[in-house]
């Protein structure tokens, strides 16, 4: 019983922080953008119609009220009996769920490619700008954090299989998560040095505000690594301390902290405020 | 320190990279020792062919104004600033100028100056 009062309450935390919290001030910052740099005055900012931006953010925000009631309707369920919190497999149900809470903001993430591709179509301008300061890794993630991140890497993995008397046959758990783990951090790096020595996107961005989202980007980046590890050790002490019951409950709590994170860094109004919107102006 | 590029312009653009960067040495702006975006970087970030920026780093190693270190990068030469005033292509033209005014004032006519001019490139090329 008690463990369902707190699985019901990481829920609800669940729910206030992926379907309206942060959708809220990814709605916010939005509707703050287009009302401060609007497309009279920053036509290079809006390849498309106003009417597309304002249907967009309208949607944006009526997707997630929907999600967040499906939400609801699982709670209700799961007090009716539908399906035991405590059950085996109960936590893909909190799994599948966060992620139809991630997807409208993946969405806006992809749509920004989008963005960006219209941007450059319709960009007449003839000249290219670079800066002449090397691009390497190391220069955007504080030295001491990435330590930290490679450090936690390599305990969850010895720390898995050590719980498992360093059971390495092909296929186990341990062996499953280590590779996963590694996995993951390969897409992280990936995924940075992609962003980092790609061509950029954006055809306006300023050298300046481009290092300054790529700083972030690295920091975010860093910082769910260390999570995903965090995360994994806990599943490896899961088999040996029988918490399946607590599954469900730490997946969800996995699944917030990364939100609270990496979108409570990227949404921090100051990051909209130091950056150069003069550059979206008609005659810049 | 920012550079710009025009894709419109007459001029080629390796070689307003190759004047964007002496340029940016004779203001001070990079310093002896200051090391260069790779070449991938600069052609990504100007929406480049990597091997235009390549014939541009070629061309300012030749002329003394960068110098490539293995695989630790590329830096700005010790004596790059001197280097940048040196125009490679205003001496080639000056050169050529006194040796055509030669050539004329002997009384060889302008086809016999193309023809040999030809003859000697191709050779050199062989």
């Amino acid at each position: 019983m008690q463990t369902d009062i707190i699985f019901y309450i990481t829920i609800l935390s669940q729910i206030f922080f992926l379907s309206y919290y942060f959708p809220k001030k990814m709605h916010e910052r939005m509707r703050y953008v287009f009302k401060a740099y609007p497309p009279k005055d920053y036509p290079k900012l809006y390849p498309r119609s106003d009417y597309f931006y304002n249907s967009y953010h309208r949607n944006f925000r009526l997707v997630n009220r929907v999600i967040m009631v499906i939400g609801f309707v699982l709670i209700g369920l799961g007090i009716n009996g539908s399906y035991s919190p405590q059950a085996s497999g109960a936590e893909l149900i909190v799994f599948v769920y966060a992620m139809v809470q991630y997807t409208p903001m993946i969405v806006v993430e992809i749509s920004e490619f989008k963005q960006f591709k219209l941007m450059r179509d319709v960009n007449v301008s003839t000249t290219r700008k670079a800066d002449l300061q090397p691009r390497r890794l190391m220069d955007f993630i504080p030295p001491k954090l990435f330590a930290l991140a490679v450090i936690i890497y390599v305990v969850a993995i010895v720390f898995d299989f050590a719980v498992h008397d360093y059971n390495f046959t092909w296929g186990h758990d341990s062996v499953e998560r280590a590779i996963i783990l590694t996995l993951g951090n390969v897409y992280f790096i990936g995924m940075i040095s992609w962003q980092m020595f790609t061509k950029k996107r954006n055809p306006h961005q300023q050298h300046a505000d481009r290092i300054k989202a790529l700083k972030m980007l690295t920091k975010i980046a860093t910082v769910t690594s260390i999570m995903l590890s965090l995360f994994f050790m806990s599943r490896a002490a899961g088999d040996v301390i029988d918490m399946e019951i607590y599954e469900p409950i730490i997946f969800s709590i996995y699944f917030q902290l990364i939100a609270i994170i990496s979108l409570g860094m990227m949404l921090q109004r100051r990051n909209i405020d130091c950056m150069n919107f003069d550059v979206y102006k008609a005659d810049a | 320190m920012e550079i710009t590029i025009d894709i419109e312009d007459t001029v080629p653009l390796f070689a307003q990279l190759v004047n964007e960067i002496k340029k940016a040495v004779l203001s001070d702006k990079i310093s002896p020792g200051d090391a260069l975006p790779s070449i991938r970087q600069l052609a990504n970030d100007l929406d480049m062919n990597n091997k235009t920026v390549a014939k541009a780093y070629r061309l300012l190693e030749r002329d003394s104004v960068i110098q490539t270190k293995g695989y630790r990068g590329t830096f700005i030469h010790p004596e790059a600033k001197m280097n940048s005033q040196v125009d490679l292509n205003e001496w080639v033209l000056s050169k050529l100028s006194e040796t055509i005014k030669t050539f004329k004032e002997s009384g060889v006519t302008d086809s016999e100056i193309r023809i040999a001019f030809t003859n000697v490139m191709s050779d050199k090329n062989k």
